[in-house]
């Protein structure tokens, strides 16, 4: 069975290595790695699913054998996980914000002082 | 290729949907506990009414309007009042975050005190966040003013 | 309203996080108000993980605590929980200590730079997140707190964004820090789709059966390399150096002492009680290899630098290394001399940092080759950086002798006891390790202390009084561990080792009894009984020690035709103390006109060494070229090798 959204998964992750890998500018760094947090946060979301399940909200009056729902708790790792995803984006660019008020530039190459 | 007229398309239209992206955040925040979303989903969407602002009317009026100051001593009481709330159960003798306020009748627990905390904590570090990036490095820009609106954008 | 003692992790954790937002609030207006919360919140977390010591240590307990009253239904956790024992106690003493000093030492040292509410609470939000690290019983909530230190020490890595790359600096860490998160968060996730738990007891009983398939396995590398990027282990040391190099000196003490020893107790819960794997070879083999090749490429790599605090981030993570190696190995003897060395290291490794620290705060310099002769004007930090490179070099009457001994020990007996040639090897590369460090710290010694003061610094003073006494209380406790080293066993690594190596008391305590042995979980891993080798004292050495400096003291003073205790001798006609045996080489090439200022600097101590392996040097300065993307190449293809090497192996 085909499971498109963990293939998704992996690809994001890996794109988000390559980005950090191969390219120069500080500011793709910080996509790459907002694209892994997302990677991850779709796999952790796909973890949960079950086939034909609704969603996890009910009054408990209503609650009934039949019921079927999705697992909750990954849904709430996947908010948590965003919200340090947010984190990580805000502090690198503040990051690079100040690294291009100090070298001028935001290289990779040209910013190497700290070396050997 | 800079925007140096905010035009007045922008402006209204910022002007029309500003109050309904802060109802809508502040109805997410209250709802927590019962309803997808909570405290950090429902500060972000209030602080994104801050975005529209940013369009409309600039850096300058934006820095006026917030008061960012403000906004730092207040978000840190929030966490306090928190944490606060967590740890009274400890002292009476639960373990750590119980739900000890409960009226199941009106759905108000101890999480939604918590709940509103944390979205007013995120509310006011977001924003701060967002006037301290927008600023930084665009401080020589000069926001022409709004009165005539008949020039065209260069 | 009396507070049971079950509630004290929860507390000692809030009390951290509560100081830091109080600092927040009131830190901008009153200093006395600011220094005043943090130390109390220190104090106050440090006081709580001490009065645990009797009951958790000494008779044993596991303390269990549901957070919210989220008691386990029908044998499924449901809450998130904290556990604290031996194992967790031992770490949480270790930081709360370190915390505490850092927190003194920060009041004086950090009293020129503005913006100090930030700092303190940034601070105190590093020592909490550390804290609830250790004591959690919940692996989502050990990500979390993992992403929390992170963050708190890029920000303060990049504190002084004045100084030259600092923001390169903290760019750098996080960048391939977020690297090693997500492997952690990839794991936990392939972890819950095969368990559908995240408590670590239930994790530990449910994961036996699954053990074969490969999404475990594939969990278990992930995290381990994600643990190792926390820990800075050999493809991300790097990071360490550049961080180190530019954050303040009592950041340095966390980030050293505390921040490592979080990706090491990743570690040791992953390998000894979540996955109990320990005993395969496999697994020895990759933990122990990244141990020794740490250990021994960084300690290469040390006699290449110009800056003192980067020269000390290297060394670090050589005996960083060496607490890996000595995990891996699979005994309870070594398990506890890594958690011996672990406390070791923390300890005389803050001292180091600290004491460079107030070289900086004295002379504002921190190179190499311009200081020298500081002895003379700071002689109390100079005694107490002679007794951490003392301490890290594994000299007698201190404690990184009695560590490595066991380390030693340890690699040996498991050498010989499985006939393998691999831990033999292991054994001779920490020895040749550990003559390295102490060659490096001569250099280090001769080119800031003894040696010529250059004409720049010739009005440093001593730093004061409220900048040592932090300093001097990691001294003593140095000079304490390593003296009573039989105490330290008794008390503190054997039970924490067999609280590490007892997976079935963890998981009963947490879930109530029974339910190990019901999921077919296998009994306590390996011989808990640890015997020391070797019939020696550490006060008979200290004694020894003593008579041999006396001797020496005396035929120098009866050698040389200077009367003792002048104070006039102007300073180009002081001869260094303690010389290298590279110094009468320099002798004809000075003209004999004292009053030229040539001192013998860093670099030009060791200069044949280094000339005759000039292309290993020369590679691994081209090889640490200061890219980010070139870091994060190695740590993608470390996480690569780690994931193929388990698949195929475990």
């Amino acid at each position: 069975m085909l499971q498109v959204n963990y293939i998704g998964a992996f690809c994001l992750i890996v794109l988000g290595m390559y980005c950090m890998i191969a390219k120069k500018n500080l500011m793709k760094t910080c996509i790459g790695m907002g694209m892994m947090d997302y990677g991850v946060n779709l796999l952790i979301v796909s973890v949960g699913f079950h086939d034909g399940g609704t969603a996890p909200i009910f009054v408990i009056s209503e609650l009934s054998r039949a019921s079927f729902f999705v697992d909750p708790v990954p849904q709430a790792l996947t908010l948590t996980s965003i919200v340090i995803g947010a984190c990580t984006t805000a502090m690198a660019l503040s990051l690079v914000i100040m690294a291009k008020k100090q070298y001028g530039t935001i290289n990779t190459e040209q910013i190497r002082r700290l070396n050997g | 290729m800079k925007l140096k007229k905010k035009s007045i398309i922008v402006k209204c239209a910022a002007d029309l949907f500003l109050p309904l992206a802060s109802i809508f955040g502040i109805y997410v925040v209250m709802h927590g506990n019962t309803s997808p979303g909570g405290g950090f989903q429902g500060g972000v969407l209030i602080a994104s009414a801050l975005l529209l602002f940013f369009l409309a009317y600039g850096g300058k009026k934006m820095k006026s309007t917030f008061h960012e100051g403000f906004l730092h001593s207040t978000e840190s009481l929030a966490e306090v009042v928190y944490i606060v709330v967590a740890l009274i159960g400890v002292f009476a003798g639960f373990n750590f975050c119980l739900n000890f306020i409960v009226f199941p009748q009106f759905q108000i627990e101890t999480a939604m005190v918590m709940n509103d905390a944390v979205g007013y904590h995120v509310m006011a570090g977001v924003i701060c966040l967002l006037i301290v990036m927008l600023t930084t490095l665009n401080s020589d820009d000069e926001d022409v003013e709004e009165g005539s609106d008949q020039k065209c954008c260069k | 309203m009396t507070i049971s003692m079950a509630h004290f992790p929860i507390l000692a954790i809030m009390v951290l996080f509560l100081g830091a937002f109080l600092v927040a609030l009131f830190g901008r207006k009153s200093e006395v108000l600011r220094n005043g919360i943090s130390f109390l919140a220190t104090g106050g977390a440090m006081a709580f993980m001490l009065a645990l010591i009797k009951p958790v240590m000494i008779d044993g307990e596991v303390i269990t605590y549901w957070l919210g009253n989220w008691a386990p239904v029908s044998g499924w956790a449901i809450g998130i929980s904290i556990e604290v024992d031996a194992l967790s106690l031992f770490f949480g003493l270790v930081i709360t200590v370190a915390v505490f000093v850092s927190c003194i030492y920060a009041f004086t040292y950090m009293k020129e730079d503005d913006s100090l509410a930030n700092y303190f609470t940034l601070f105190l939000m590093l020592s909490g997140s550390v804290l609830g690290l250790v004591l959690s019983g919940d692996l989502f909530n050990m990500f979390v707190m993992i992403e929390i230190m992170t963050f708190t020490a890029v920000a303060l890595t990049a504190f002084r964004n004045n100084y030259e790359g600092a923001i390169e600096g903290a760019f750098k860490y996080l960048a391939v820090g977020a690297l090693g998160s997500t492997a952690v968060l990839t794991g936990i996730a392939i972890l819950y789709c095969q368990l559908h738990t995240l408590n670590l007891a239930q994790i530990a009983a449910t994961l036996p059966q699954y053990a074969d398939s490969p999404l475990t396995i594939m969990a278990f590398g992930l995290l381990f390399i994600g643990f190792g990027t926390k820990a800075f282990i050999f493809p991300f040391h790097p990071l360490a150096a550049d961080a180190h190099a530019v954050a303040p000196a009592s950041i340095s003490l966390m980030i050293s002492g505390v921040l490592t020893k979080c990706g090491v107790y990743g570690i040791i819960r992953l390998v000894y009680v979540l996955f109990q794997n320990v005993e395969v070879p496999a697994v020895q083999y990759l933990v122990v290899g990244f141990g020794t090749v740490s250990m021994f490429i960084c300690v290469t790599m040390a006699f290449n630098q110009h800056n003192f605090k980067r020269l000390l981030a290297f060394h670090s993570i050589s005996q960083v290394g060496y607490v890996i190696a000595a995990i891996g190995l699979g005994t309870a003897l070594g398990l506890s001399s890594g958690l011996y060395h672990a406390m070791n290291h923390t300890l005389f490794k803050g001292l180091l940092f600290l004491t460079a620290g107030a070289v900086q705060h004295a002379t504002g310099s921190l190179d190499l080759d311009r200081l020298g002769g500081l002895a003379k004007k700071m002689p109390k930090t100079c005694i107490l950086f002679l007794i951490g490179a003392a301490s890290i070099s594994g000299l007698p009457p201190f404690n990184g002798f009695a560590s490595k001994w066991y380390i030693y020990q340890a690699a040996f007996e498991k050498g010989s006891t499985s006939g393998n040639f691999f831990f033999i090897f292991v054994c001779v590369v920490a020895l040749i390790t550990s003559v390295l460090t102490l060659a490096s710290f001569i250099k280090v010694a001769q080119s800031v202390f003894f040696g010529q003061l250059s004409p720049e610094f010739k009005d440093t003073k001593e730093v004061s009084l409220a900048m040592r006494i932090p300093m001097w209380i990691l001294a003593v406790l140095c000079i304490f561990t390593g003296l009573l080293p039989g105490k330290v066993s008794e008390y503190l690594l054997t039970p924490a080792t067999n609280a590490a190596m007892n997976a079935v008391n963890y998981i009963d305590q947490m879930m109530g009894q029974g339910y190990a042995v019901s999921h077919g979980v296998a009994g306590s891993l390996g011989d808990t009984a640890v015997t020391f080798a070797g019939v020696w004292d550490p006060v008979i050495w200290l004694l020894l020690l003593f008579c041999v400096t006396c001797a020496v003291a005396i035929v120098a003073i009866l050698g040389s035709n200077r009367k003792l205790g002048t104070r006039e001798a102007p300073a180009a006609l002081q001869e260094p103390e303690k010389v290298a045996p590279a110094e009468a080489k320099y002798e004809p090439f000075f003209s004999g006109e004292e009053s030229v200022y040539s001192q013998v600097g860093g670099s030009d101590l060791f200069w044949g060494f280094k000339h005759n392996l000039k292309k290993y040097f020369s590679f691994m300065h081209d090889w640490h070229s200061g890219i980010v993307n070139d870091y994060a190449l190695y740590g993608v293809v470390a996480i690569a090798f780690v994931l193929v090497f388990c698949i195929a192996f475990v």
